[in-house]
């Protein structure tokens, strides 16, 4: 074991008074945290909810439950990295040229760079780990056993486990502002800066175990939804009829589960350094520390991938269902969907160009990465066809889709700017490259968000206010042009990544530009929490049926909206690919089936909490090295486990009667809503409109 | 259905529980893995110590395959085996290119001599 610097105790570890900085900002977060953990919990109290959490949420093992909550982790933390965001552009635009005022004890600007680096790293780190995967992984886990029509995840169990290591990670982060720091290394860990000689503080060891954590919680959530989409798909749910965000999911959880092991082993050896003296990475002594970018990377690419390609499903079932026509190419997008993914694994090395390798190597990684354009052009043009002579309806998940599609556009491209090494030699490590990741992230921002304006009345049974969300597309999508096109032409002017103070005051008018975009970016957020809050207080009148857009054509939408906890009532027998359409064209709609059945279904169970409680304590004593804590914790969970596999009692069953009661509640409030619907809009919102086929 | 009212214990998949192969598979994992430490420490007495420990980790894979996983192509367990490998591909694409850059990359990059 290394000897750290400062002091340690046996009990607290590294953990001392000093551990809690001295930061009006942080203070200000502090406060802001406190003040909604207060009124959080004085609600939950004053409305009595607790039970209600307990039951319904937090003890749940329902696949869309848990969903919901991945996509609340990553919404709330999606807030933390704005912030971070905002802080940075702040940073940047005033601390521009030697005669640039400083404030709050930095020379320029208002953040010291020890602080700008961690805002930095902090910012990355949520973004791609914390907000976008786990909101892919929800958006996955509610609509994927729907549409293949399964009551619920193969393993529910362990798909609470997967929800709990995933707020464990998130919450080290949290941790990690009012305790202590955060890594200081970028999101991708730069070596051999992240090696204790460097970074002696317990900052990497946040960053490093936060990950290691919910990447756990990753790795058995892909397992779980390729076992689902594997084993649990209904009658007739052949391979040629599966939904296109059903394929998406998983060729992307193929990639999950075969590269995140990769950044596991990377994570452990540094892990190793930092604890037990090791030399994997280390800059001599036999350490290779472009090892350690070699194997970052190999998990890295196929990450990109991972987050891109449910973002692709989701496109894909939108633009159908409001181009009310079939989606072109269907059997090229599911093949274009594997090509990527298998490309996806030989190109991780365009990261590193300048590294060093031979041009041999670079040419060899350069193609590989521009064979990615084809089989993403197929399915750009798959869309391009799908809207084409389609009757086009621009409701808000349209939007965004559309949307997502330019982005496509631009950050491709840029792309394959980068994929050319003379090229990447002159702007790698520019913002150019932020630019370029940027653009392509934000076709899995406005997919997510498509996403999740599409599916939530299925969830909730209700539509989200149209006109507020057609005011937060627009805002956020003017914050995107005009953060993003200077960030390209600064990028290109030779201004490089990660700098807490800018030499060159030609810059200034970029950077001003930039903190006018995040501005409008703020106002989307303004725009975005106001229609949730709208569209909560006006649900009775924006109640929906089961086909919530009138026009919907797979299989999730033949269940009740909001979808009981046990999904279909019957498993439905699937006849053909776009099985709404078909049960329209054959009057099918809305039939009742002729009997009921005795439904199976998982318990409740408190014991995945209990394992990630654990699991953050085990986090916990890891970084701040309280031996005590990490040994009991670690100890504990191995206990739980083995005692959680002796209890035998884990379904239940639903009577066949109590369903036919719940089904007929069900179907009259649907046909309340539908009237109500019609009388408040004066027109027949929930007419099924015909489908040319 | 996963949850069907049918005992667990009798899926097909949860019936390959066999006790004496999980410790034949420790024991033999663990003797390797000790030897395989013992080559590395005293890499240079060992003639070709750089196979021996390639061979005693394909040994090991192999241990883990039969008697860990019990991989083989009853119908059971068709859809692991096949995803295994399938996964071998990029294993072969992962480690191989790494070793194609790293060839050449220390003469490159000069870096490594550099450092003490
Ligand atoms: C047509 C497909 C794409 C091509 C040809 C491409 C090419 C590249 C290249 C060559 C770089 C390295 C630039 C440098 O550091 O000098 C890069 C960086 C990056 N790309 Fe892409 N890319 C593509 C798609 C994507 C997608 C789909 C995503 C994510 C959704 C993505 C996210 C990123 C990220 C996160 C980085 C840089 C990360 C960092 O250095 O911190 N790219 N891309
Ligand atoms: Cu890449």
């Amino acid at each position: 074991m290394v000897n750290v610097q400062g002091p340690w105790s046996p009990l607290l570890g590294r953990l001392s008074l000093g551990a809690i900085p001295d930061n009006p900002i942080i203070a200000g977060a502090f406060i802001f945290s406190v003040l909604l953990g207060i009124l959080v919990l004085v609600y939950l109290t004053y409305a009595d909810r607790w039970g209600y959490l307990w039951r319904e949420w937090l003890t749940t093992v329902d696949h869309k439950k848990i969903g919901v909550m991945y996509i609340i982790i990553g919404l709330v933390m999606l807030f933390r990295g704005f912030i971070d965001a905002l802080m940075m552009r702040t940073q940047q635009v005033l601390a521009d040229g030697a005669h640039s005022p400083g404030f709050l004890g930095a020379a320029h600007g208002y953040l010291v760079p020890y602080h700008f680096d961690q805002v930095y790293s902090a910012h990355g780190t949520i973004m791609i780990l914390f907000a976008a995967t786990p909101i892919l992984v929800g958006l996955m886990n509610v609509v994927v056993p729907l549409q293949i029509g399964a009551r619920d995840m193969a393993f529910p169990y362990l798909n609470a486990l997967g929800l709990w290591l995933t707020a464990v990670g998130a919450a080290l982060v949290m941790l990690s502002l009012f305790l202590g720091d955060f890594s200081h290394a970028g999101w991708v860990g730069l070596t051999p800066l992240t090696e204790l000689a460097y970074s002696p503080g317990v900052g990497t060891d946040y960053w490093m175990w936060a990950i290691q954590i919910s990447s756990v919680g990753t790795t058995l959530g892909a397992a779980n939804l390729i076992a689902t989409i594997v084993k649990m798909r209904a009658p007739g749910m052949s391979w040629g009829r599966l939904p296109i965000f059903t394929w998406t999911a998983l060729s992307t959880n193929i990639i999950a589960l075969t590269s995140f092991p990769v950044l596991g082993v990377a994570l452990g050896l540094l892990g190793l350094d930092r604890y037990f003296g090791t030399h994997f990475f280390t800059a001599g002594l036999g350490g290779n520390l472009m090892l350690y970018s070699d194997l970052f990377w190999i998990w890295g690419h196929p990450e990109v991938y991972f987050v891109i390609l449910p973002a692709f499903g989701m496109m894909s079932e939108i633009i159908p269902t409001f181009s009310e026509k079939p989606l072109f190419g269907y059997v090229t997008m599911v093949a274009a969907s594997f090509a990527i993914a298998g490309v996806s694994w030989s190109v991780w090395l365009h990261h590193f160009f300048t590294m060093g390798a031979s041009p041999r190597v670079n040419t060899f990684f350069s193609v590989a990465t521009m064979v990615v354009g084809i089989p993403t052009g197929v399915k750009v043009f798959n869309w391009a066809f799908t809207v084409y002579r389609g009757r086009s309806r621009f409701d808000t998940p349209m939007m965004w889709a559309i949307g997502a599609l330019f982005m496509l556009l631009v950050g491709g491209l840029t792309g394959m700017m980068l994929a050319m090494p003379p090229v990447n030699y002159s702007v790698h490590n520019s913002v150019f490259v932020v630019a370029h990741f940027h653009t392509m992230l934000m076709v899995v921002v406005y997919g997510i968000l498509g996403a999740v304006s599409y599916w939530f009345p299925k969830v909730f049974g209700f539509r989200l206010n149209e006109a507020l969300g057609k005011r937060f597309f627009w805002s956020f999508t003017i914050g995107t042009i005009v953060v993003f096109i200077p960030m390209y032409t600064s990028g290109f002017m030779g201004m490089t990544r990660r700098l807490d103070y800018l030499t060159n005051p030609a810059l200034m008018p970029f950077e001003i530009a930039e903190e006018i975009g995040i501005g409008f970016y703020l106002v989307s957020i303004y725009y975005f929490v106001r229609q949730l809050y709208v569209s909560l207080r006006d649900r009775n009148a924006n109640r929906v049926g089961a086909d919530a857009w009138g026009s919907a054509r797979t299989l999730e939408w033949l269940a009740p909206s909001p979808v009981p906890f046990y999904n279909f009532a019957v498993t439905p027998r699937v006849h053909a690919r776009d099985e709404l359409v078909w049960r329209r064209g054959q009057g099918l709609e809305g039939a009742a089936p002729p009997r009921y059945e005795d439904i199976p279904m998982p318990r409740n169970t408190s014991v995945p909490l209990a394992i990630g409680a654990l699991a953050l304590g085990l986090g916990f004593g890891l970084v701040w090295r309280i031996w005590w804590l990490t040994d009991v914790s670690f100890i504990a969970i191995i206990l739980t486990v083995i005692a959680r596999s002796f209890v035998r009692d884990t379904d239940y069953v639903v009577k066949a009667g109590e369903v036919e009661g719940i089904e007929k509640r069900l179907r009259q409030r649907a046909a309340e809503a539908a009237r109500a619907a019609t009388s408040a809009s004066g027109i027949d919102a929930l007419r099924p409109r015909e489908s040319n086929p | 259905m996963a949850h069907d009212a049918h005992d667990p214990l009798q899926h097909p998949e949860v019936r390959l529980v066999n006790g004496r192969a999980y410790i034949a598979a420790f024991i033999v994992a663990t003797a390797l893995m000790t030897a395989a430490l013992a080559v590395a420490l005293h890499g240079s007495a060992v003639p070709h110590a750089m196979l021996v420990l390639s061979g005693a980790a394909a040994l090991a894979i192999a241990v883990q395959i039969v008697f860990l996983l019990q991989l083989d192509f009853s119908s059971t367990q068709i859809w692991t085996t096949v995803s295994f490998l399938l996964a071998a591909p990029l294993f072969v694409i992962a480690v191989g290119l790494s070793m194609w850059m790293f060839h050449s990359l220390d003469a490159r990059t000069m870096l490594m001599n550099l450092m003490p």
